[in-house]
């Protein structure tokens, strides 16, 4: 039975060891994206794109020259935003309302221009 | 009431905001420019980073703009032109030289009615950071402006200045009484530090080698301070194998210890430079950040400043903080705070769902192995 536990917790450990070295916490530091989608033109990101970025607090995508409408693609939607979310700013947001599961309780700037936002928020929203 | 004002203006401001050495600077740059013999005369002032080159050329403008018809001071030319707003620059500027709101011009060129009106003007323009030749061309193209006009140009690239300027200035190092009169304005707020300071104030310049933004960044952080701590300090800063100017800002940077002052710093380094300072304050105050607190230690620290309402840094303080940020973490972009550069974020963000089918099927193999 001991030599049963013994297995089992350096079982455990050893799955642990395994998880940080898979990148398992991965994207689990970045605090702030700003990207210019003017600099790489086009670009198609997955639904789970910013999937596990717990900790992002700061995201801005934008066109830095003026009348130029570089954007970015989400053709499966977008599942996940942190919600240690504070600044929100997403110039040509493609969706037409944030994730459902998005928690908007600690943004205090949001700035979606010429998106094709009709809804924010689906479902319960708590301010 | 104009003279006056002509009179006051004419009187030096650089010995009022404490800025050393500059007035010698700019007899130098007199004399260069009356070595040139053309009606419209471009001059560029060229150095290292932290040399004061900005500094030098801003005391120019405010001691000499009043003798001219029309002047303008043209910031951060590199950084606005990376962002695509050349075309903005340039109607600032013929804005302000032909004192007309709101000038528009819409093509490619300078049209020739504009250009015939620059021709009649006497004009002082100072173009700052420059570093390719085509943002000279496109803002003014041709020097088509009137006699005795002057162009101050300046550029840390000296290749860049000798294809448009008549003649290079190379700002010198700060000598040794003026980095010593410099670093004590900012270590103990007067033109001598006092005896018992002395000789760990000459150490401490001797690692500046006579750059005015490290004499300021090492002279503020070190304000105020106990002796010991100032010997603890100046220890660690010769342990450095090749010091450079970056190692010194970063001590800087190193001695803010609290956390929040450093995440603001390293914030508006990356995200934040030149956006106006409400805006910031509310969304760093969001972020749980004392920012008022924050943003008076940066300033003591000569890290920050706050001008027309906006934040500002200098650009080898942006460099020092971005080196920060990737020293995070050298393997994994993942792992790193703050993604600025449109490469990192586009690899990050493609790359995560990689990560992420690697890692549920890591996953559901673990539950399996488990499970059995």
């Amino acid at each position: 039975m001991q030599c049963n536990m013994v297995v089992l917790v350096s079982l455990k450990s050893y799955l642990k060891l395994c998880f940080s070295f898979t990148g398992f916490q991965g994207t689990g530091k970045v605090e702030g994206i700003f990207l210019d989608v003017t600099k790489i033109r086009e670009i198609e990101l997955s639904s789970t794109a910013l999937e596990r970025m717990y900790k992002l607090r700061l995201l801005k995508i934008y066109n830095s020259e003026a009348g130029v409408k570089c954007r970015v693609h989400l053709p499966r939607g977008l599942e996940y935003l942190s919600e240690e979310l504070r600044y929100l700013h997403w110039d040509g947001y493609p969706l037409t309302s944030l994730p459902s599961k998005f928690c908007p309780q600690n943004l205090v700037e949001l700035s979606l221009s010429s998106s094709k936002v009709k809804q924010l928020w689906r479902g319960q929203q708590v301010f | 009431m104009q003279t006056i004002w002509k009179r006051l203006n004419d009187a030096s401001p650089s010995k009022l905001r404490g800025l050393v050495g500059v007035d010698s600077r700019i007899e130098q740059i007199n004399k260069l420019l009356s070595t040139v013999p053309s009606d419209v005369r471009t001059i560029g002032i060229w150095g290292m980073g932290g040399i004061g080159k900005t500094t030098i050329a801003g005391a120019f403008y405010d001691s000499f703009s009043s003798q001219y018809e029309g002047h303008h001071f043209l910031q951060n030319i590199r950084q606005e032109s990376e962002k695509g707003r050349l075309n903005d620059l340039r109607d600032e500027l013929l804005s302000k030289l032909l004192e007309e709101q709101n000038l528009r011009v819409g093509t490619p060129h300078i049209p020739t009615f504009i250009r015939d009106r620059l021709c009649q003007k006497k004009v002082l323009l100072v173009l700052d950071d420059v570093n390719d030749v085509r943002q000279f061309q496109h803002l003014i193209e041709e020097r088509s402006f009137g006699e005795g006009s002057v162009v101050v140009i300046t550029s840390r690239d000296k290749q860049v200045l000798k294809n448009v300027v008549d003649e290079i200035y190379e700002v010198e190092e700060l000598n040794s009484h003026e980095a010593l009169q410099l670093f004590s304005l900012n270590a103990f707020k007067g033109n001598q530090p006092p005896k018992a300071y002395m000789e760990l104030s000459i150490t401490a310049i001797n690692y500046a080698k006579g750059n005015p933004l490290a004499l300021q960044v090492l002279g503020s952080f070190l304000f105020g301070r106990e002796r010991y701590f100032w010997e603890s300090q100046l220890n660690e800063i010769e342990s450095f194998p090749e010091l450079n100017i970056y190692d010194l800002l970063r001590i800087g940077f190193d001695a803010l210890r609290d956390h929040n002052t450093k995440s603001i710093f390293l914030d508006i380094a990356c995200f934040f430079r030149g956006h106006r300072v409400d805006f910031v304050k509310r969304i760093l105050d969001g972020c749980g950040f004392k920012t008022d607190i924050g943003f008076s230690v940066l300033i003591d620290r000569c890290l920050i400043k706050i001008s027309d309402d906006k934040i500002e840094m200098h650009d080898l303080l942006q460099e020092m903080a971005h080196e920060v940020v990737r020293k995070e973490s050298l393997d994994e972009l993942g792992r790193q705070s703050r993604l600025w550069s449109p490469k990192d974020v586009y690899q990050v963000l493609t790359n995560n769902l990689v990560r992420f089918i690697y890692t549920k099927v890591f996953l559901f193999i673990c539950n399996a192995i488990w499970l059995y």
